[in-house]
């Protein structure tokens, strides 16, 4: 194997799942080195072995500096998250989750200004953006995403928020860019059609969000907003024609690498649709979920679909509640969470934990700074 | 004089070890390299093939054989190249090694999925077993590795 060479191992090592490379890096320095390099990050990302799995980010609000990633390992019956943290997350208290591109996470000060970490929860390296350097008087209804620009090979952050704001029909917005490795936010002179809402999901060079319903009002072009990362250009994303039903009935998901948008608006069943041509814009409802009695709850609307896991599952939540839905079987079933969480003190404690489908890689944030 | 059925041409390569093939041409132009100096008229009589041994160049053009017959189904060949790639690892070096260096894209990630394969799953001192790889780590580096990843080895 040591005699290979570095394309071919790289070609190798690139078809293994991450757990698989994260434990053969102790089998020698020469394969610890091929493992941790670049090059097999962004090969690694081209391959579709890596499948979704379920990240359990628990923030204990009694402890300080506690926060922890975990790896849901009961994947059956029941939920429960590895007794190992993937990841222990320090000062990560006042931040919250805003959304992940090729296996980077990345999280935004709460009600604050500036203020962005990106993390790989699976190499643990992490990196503090510069503050942005836009001040809005409502920080809390500022937005964040994350892109790849495929073209540059640089990862951009987009910063959407509010200049003025007195209702729903009088506000401006302003948008402005952080290339990653670059020491600056710059504004753009784009702003997006809409307000939005939700985290983003990025697909094909783009992200997109969720108009956001508080402004959706008449004449709405569509209820997707897309940021083009390569062109730095807002725009809509057409989606199906839903008829009378308006953007708080749905949400956007990351279904594989697919744009998806999930249907809440009826109290028999969930929709799933899928955006499988890109370039066509062409939507296929690949699920629809039967969530009549006695899986139903009193308001379908507060279902949210968190994402894939393993086997083809779907993984849904309702306010704490989880479920999961096999399509291969189309069963849909309550999961089990026993101390989800494995706590070794009092779990009477008040925690707030975050159950998020995942796929994970070996990218670096840090070495995207030392580019 | 007999024609032979078969109207494709054949082209002789030479391996590095002084063996010469014959195969048809459309057989070996699965390989890139191949290809490139039949499409440049540079493909003199015999190719020299100087990274490839006889009894592996065989085994190339044998799966180039295969995978050129276009009766064969995709189930087929997916049988054929699991049975294929049952190799001891001497063996699967050198034809990677030989796909490599002839361009043969469906060999090569054949072949390296394979490797995959044997690794995936597997713990550190298994691996090491099977590849017969030197530990140079020392104990306390070894220790480190395992405690920045330790959920991987739950």
């Amino acid at each position: 194997m040591d005699k290979l060479p570095i394309k071919i191992a790289f070609n190798i090592f690139s078809r293994l799942p991450i757990k698989s490379l994260l434990r053969s890096r102790c089998v020698s320095k020469p394969w610890c080195n091929i493992i941790d390099d670049p090059s097999l990050a962004s090969l690694h990302l081209t391959r579709t072995v890596e499948d979704h799995t379920i990240l359990v980010l628990d923030c204990p609000t009694h402890k300080k500096n506690a926060t922890s990633l975990h790896l849901e390992v009961d994947s059956k019956k029941n939920m429960k998250a590895s007794k190992n943290p993937i990841a222990e997350l320090s000062d990560l208290n006042h931040y919250s989750l805003e959304g992940s591109c090729n296996g980077l996470l990345y999280f935004a000060k709460r009600n604050d200004q500036g203020g962005v970490i990106v993390l790989n929860p699976l190499t643990k390296q992490s990196t503090a953006l510069p503050p942005a350097t836009s001040h809005s008087p409502w920080p809390h209804m500022k937005k964040y995403g994350l892109g790849f620009d495929y073209r540059t090979n640089t990862y951009k952050i987009v910063h959407v928020f509010f200049r003025e704001l007195s209702d729903w029909t009088s506000y401006s917005l302003g948008v402005e860019v952080h290339t990653l490795g670059t020491s600056s936010w710059r504004e753009i002179g784009e702003i997006p059609p809409y307000p939005i809402c939700g985290r983003p999901v990025f697909a094909q060079s783009a992200l997109h969000w969720i108009v956001d319903p508080l402004f959706a009002c008449d004449n709405l072009r569509g209820m997707i907003v897309s940021f083009d990362i390569e062109e730095e250009v807002f725009g809509s994303t057409p989606h199906p024609d839903f008829g009378w039903k308006t953007c708080d009935m749905f949400h956007l998901v990351d279904l594989r690498g697919f744009l998806a948008m999930v249907d809440l608006s009826s109290n028999r069943c969930i929709e799933i649709w899928v955006l499988k041509d890109y370039d066509k814009k062409e939507w296929v409802r690949e699920y629809r979920i039967n969530i009549s009695a006695p899986m139903g709850r009193p308001d379908n609307g507060n279902f949210k679909v968190v994402g894939p896991r393993e086997d083809g599952e779907i993984l849904l939540s309702y306010n704490e509640e989880y479920f999961c839905y096999n399509p291969k079987t189309d069963k849909f079933w309550y999961i089990q969470t026993p101390g989800l969480i494995p706590d070794h003190a009092s779990t009477s404690q008040y925690r707030h934990l975050e159950v998020y489908s995942h796929r994970g890689s070996l990218v670096s944030c840090s070495r995207i700074m030392a580019v | 004089m007999s024609l032979s059925p078969s109207t494709s041409k054949m082209l002789s390569l030479k391996s590095s070890d002084g063996k010469v093939l014959e195969v048809e041409e459309h057989v070996a132009v699965l390989c890139e390299t191949i290809k490139s100096l039949v499409e440049d008229g540079c493909a003199d009589s015999p190719i020299p093939l100087a990274n490839v041994d006889g009894a592996t160049l065989g085994n190339v053009m044998e799966w180039c054989k295969k995978h050129a017959d276009q009766k064969a189904s995709a189930d087929d060949l997916e049988d054929w190249d699991a049975e294929f790639v049952e190799r001891d690892q001497g063996e699967l070096y050198h034809l990677i090694m030989a796909a490599n260096y002839l361009n043969i894209k469906g060999l090569l990630d054949l072949i390296c999925q394979k490797v995959a394969d044997m690794i995936k799953g597997k713990h550190p001192e298994k691996i090491r077993e099977i590849f017969n790889i030197e530990n140079d780590f020392t104990p306390e580096q070894q220790e480190q590795i395992r405690k920045d990843n330790s959920w991987a080895f739950e």
